[in-house]
């Protein structure tokens, strides 16, 4: 009720944080739709552009049927090609950590330290308000952390043992407020979505590819009308490769954005920014 | 709304801690070396489960009081909740340690 100045200006600033980072990574997703779409139309654009290479009367740049067909043409591969890697990718936490080589804490550990990672995993799911998840730890000797599962319902929480090992209780709790934050802002999903999405976009310049080689390797044809498929696939290729370096850029732009927002997450979640604070500096090896 | 701390309080956990020091086969026992840690662990979930309640409705009364939300609250008759609140000798840190 009477809280000091700077405990109220921790807590507006945490807050602050987390809706820039909310924002801003709003702003990189339609920047990222937008990219798809332009790619559509530029992959649109190559089909009138090589009607005219070809035609000696001046083509129309706006070609309805040609639309038609590209459009949902490109929609489909990149759409087909985007679900299939999600598919791929969407296992439960559980089977990532296992993949990870994590071993499960039981409930009824005996160890002082695997005892202590589950009071403060249980700790911070009541202050994040999310189910208790299945708690994982790695054989490594440094310093990380995961949060995995492609839903919320599925999560699990991993640490390696060196945070049990290293790290203080205030900073193992920063660690695991910070996984939480990942669960509770369905962080991995959306990950797995723009990394689809990226595989949708690479599976454009692998038909393109395709299309290059199998029409300039066939014998029967009309030359010119050959020559027309290779440059097609070749433009093909090349807008793949060039979307997905930029859908690359854009998918690392996003996962800063949410480390930020799972960082400003742990101080809400603890009310404590030297636990998250005193475990980044012993990971970055300030401490 | 008053939340009321658990007789098991300081006093009693220190005699425990003070008898225990006069006996050193206790003070070894497994389960005497974890108590801290459940005790410590304990507390913060008490109070742990108290921000989430108090952050979820801070949430609901700001938004409730922000356009959109405001017109739909104020058509229906959206209470403003209240935050649990617990005097600051209860919500002391419950200093427990083995001289």
């Amino acid at each position: 009720l009477h809280a000091p100045k700077a405990v109220l200006s921790i807590a507006t600033s945490f807050f602050q944080q987390q809706d820039s980072a909310r924002r801003k990574t709003f702003q990189l997703v339609v920047y990222f739709v937008l990219a798809v779409l332009i790619l559509i139309a530029m992959v649109y654009g190559l089909l009138p552009a090589l009607g005219m290479h070809n035609a000696a009367e001046p083509v129309s740049w706006w070609q309805p049927e040609l639309f038609l067909l590209a459009a949902p043409g490109v929609g489909l591969v990149v759409g087909g090609a985007s679900a299939f890697k999600v598919a791929q990718l969407a296992f439960g936490g559980q089977a990532v950590a296992l993949m990870m080589g994590g071993e499960e804490v039981p409930g009824t550990t005996t160890d002082a330290r695997q005892k202590r990672l589950l009071n403060v995993v249980e700790e911070m799911a009541l202050a994040a308000g999310v189910p208790v998840p299945p708690v994982y730890v790695l054989q490594e000797p440094g310093i990380n952390a995961f949060a995995a599962g492609y839903a919320p319902g599925d999560a699990v929480v991993a640490v390696s043992q060196g945070c049990l090992n290293y790290l203080t209780r205030d900073e193992l709790q920063g660690v695991v407020a910070h996984e939480f934050s990942h669960i509770l802002n369905g962080d991995m999903r959306l990950n797995i979505r723009l990394i689809g999405l990226i595989s949708g976009i690479m599976a454009l310049s692998i038909i393109g590819r395709i299309l290059m080689l199998t029409s300039r390797g066939r014998s029967s044809g009309r030359s010119e009308s050959r020559g027309g498929l290779v440059l097609l696939g070749l433009g093909v290729f090349v807008l793949g490769l060039v979307g997905a370096f930029f859908g690359r850029l854009i998918m690392a732009a996003v996962s800063r954005q949410r480390e930020y927002l799972a960082d400003a997450s742990a101080v809400q979640f603890t009310r404590n920014s030297d636990g998250i604070g005193g475990a980044l500096k012993k990971i970055g090896g300030l401490a | 709304v008053k939340l009321r701390r658990h007789p098991l309080s300081n006093s009693s956990a220190r005699r425990l801690f003070a008898l225990s020091e006069a006996y050193p086969d206790l003070k070894a026992n497994q389960n005497m070396l974890a108590l801290p840690e459940e005790l410590t662990s304990t507390e913060n979930k008490i109070g742990f489960a108290r921000q989430a309640f108090n952050d979820a409705a801070t949430d609901y009364n700001i938004r409730r009081e922000v356009f959109p939300a405001s017109a739909v609250a104020g058509m229906f008759g959206f209470k403003e909740a209240a935050l649990l609140e617990t005097a600051e000798t209860e919500r002391a840190a419950h200093k427990v340690s083995f001289p």
